[in-house]
């Protein structure tokens, strides 16, 4: 569980799904799954919505983002951990 | 498409936050010209009811606006009908305000009501599109229902500011100073507080990231608001110094509630160190109820001739001033990060856009400021208002340099396109 949301693991990326929560449950569950220590360095997250004030905190963290194509307005996120050397 | 998607061109609200910051400096400016006027201030067309009206709509509703057009938004995933209607807002409020305010200054009344026909127009605007937004979202019940009755309290303080411009003129209101009174509670706990408490059930959990607190805590609390200031209004309108009181109490008692649930949210929140934009909003937190109570001891008669001049100050200077600077101090960074970056590109931390000085030393003037002129208030010595209004000057004038060097900070980002987003 990572802010009351359950945490599953498939292929070597953690991945959560907070479509339907008000925010700012949706930042708060990401961040806390980035920032526990065995998440790994990938993390695919499902929401409702583009995520405008959680990018700002991804990037204080040092995580990057990519998102993936997906059907009837949901957004898909694959959040990636910076190597220390590449800036982020 | 990424963020950016969903925000609007960076100019857009940051002509309301820039035109907040300058308007700042006019308040602390006019202040300082009126100090001698301040501790005995009772109303009436000069400096200091036009620093109060260089506050109440230059600095404060010019905020609320370029937050809520940008950020309900976001916050509720409804768009905007139109962003054209936000730039002709801004085209009549920023004249409108600047003419009302020196009408008030220099008593021209001609200036004064067309410079208030221009700012009541964008509101109206303002109320149109952001009622729009609220109207279309399903859940954030807390938020919704305190924007709905800010907008409510917005269009009963518009039509008694009007009323008193004319009366100016004409006089036809026979207990004038009720009604300005009245005014003065709907903007301060009405329009501007329901918001302000409002974005606090989201902006507060999001910034300390934490829990939002239980809707039905934020209905109980709304509701009992929302009955102080009905009977706060009332009272105010037909002179009834025991209904006044009342409502004082209970705005007292809903203000402690929600410190409880503030500093609850504070509290479970992963991040612990807020930095200084915070120490802004806990004293705002701790000058909501004093407000109240000076308020409360006025009406009850126990503060004598400088309480009400003491509640004004306390209410709309150190709490709504002091929450919205704190707030401000975020916001307009985080928007300048989001806003820096293009597509395909990861945003700059907001230390990147952050200059630290200007905001301590802001922060030094702006309590400085607080103290001094609620003491000179308290003394009846415009001397010491003349102080404080100089430091909250030179407070503001760094606030000002910290907010324009946001802006030139992110419009000249250049972002290391390795590490992007999409």
């Amino acid at each position: 569980m990572a802010g009351g949301v359950a945490v599953w693991f498939e292929d070597g990326a953690a991945r959560l799904d907070v479509r339907g929560l008000e925010p700012p449950r949706p930042m708060l569950a990401i961040v806390e799954l980035i920032e526990r220590a065995g998440t790994g360095d990938t993390v695919i997250v499902r929401l409702d919505r583009d995520p405008i004030y959680l990018y700002p905190e991804l990037a204080e963290r040092g995580w990057s983002w990519i998102r993936i194509p997906s059907p009837g307005g949901q957004v898909i996120l694959r959040l990636t951990k910076n190597s220390p050397t590449e800036p982020s | 498409m990424g963020a950016q998607s969903r925000l609007l061109a960076p100019s857009v609200p940051f002509r309301f936050f820039i035109a907040a910051a300058v308007f700042h400096v006019v308040v602390w400016a006019l202040l300082a010209v009126g100090a001698d006027q301040v501790p005995d201030f009772a109303g009436g067309p000069g400096p200091v009811l036009a620093s109060v009206h260089a506050l109440t709509l230059g600095v404060l509703a010019m905020t609320v606006m370029g937050a809520s057009f940008q950020m309900l938004p976001v916050a509720t995933g409804q768009s905007l009908i139109a962003v054209w209607p936000v730039r002709a807002a801004s085209w009549l409020y920023v004249p409108g305000v600047a003419a009302l305010v020196h009408g008030m200054s220099t008593g021209e009344h001609l200036t004064m009501a067309g410079g208030a026909v221009l700012a009541i127009l964008a509101l109206v605007v303002f109320a149109i599109l952001v009622g729009d937004v609220l109207r279309r979202t399903r859940g954030m019940t807390v938020l919704v229902l305190h924007g709905w009755l800010s907008l409510a309290a917005l269009l009963g303080l518009m039509v008694l500011g009007l009323a008193s411009i004319a009366d100016l003129e004409h006089g036809f209101i026979p207990q004038r100073e009720n009604l300005n009174v009245a005014h003065m509670i709907l903007a301060i706990y009405g329009f501007m507080g329901m918001l302000a408490l409002g974005y606090s059930y989201i902006l507060v959990p999001m910034f300390a990231l934490s829990q939002a607190p239980a809707v039905a805590e934020g209905v109980v609390q709304l509701v009992l608001s929302l009955i102080a200031l009905a009977v706060a209004t009332g009272g105010a309108a037909i002179g009834s110094g025991a209904a006044l009181v009342g409502a004082a109490g209970l705005g007292l008692a809903v203000s402690i509630l929600h410190l409880r649930t503030m500093l609850g949210v504070l509290g479970q929140g992963m991040r612990k160190n807020l930095g200084l934009s915070f120490v802004f909003v806990k004293v705002a937190w701790g000058l909501l109820p004093a407000g109240l109570l000076a308020g409360g001891l006025t009406a009850a008669g126990l503060l004598g001739e400088r309480g009400a001049v003491l509640f004004g100050f306390l209410a709309l200077f150190g709490w709504l001033l002091t929450f919205l600077l704190g707030m401000l101090q975020r916001i307009i960074p985080f928007l300048a990060a989001m806003n820096a970056a293009k597509a395909g590109q990861t945003p700059p931390r907001l230390s990147q856009l952050t200059q630290e000085i200007p905001l301590k030393f802001h922060a030094a003037c702006h309590f400085t400021a607080l103290a001094l002129v609620s003491l000179g208030i308290v003394l009846g010595l415009g001397p010491v208002v003349l102080l404080g209004a100089f430091s909250g000057l030179a407070g503001s004038l760094a606030f000002l340099w910290f907010a324009v060097d946001v802006a030139r900070r992110m419009l000249n980002y250049k972002p290391n396109e390795n590490s992007g987003a999409t």
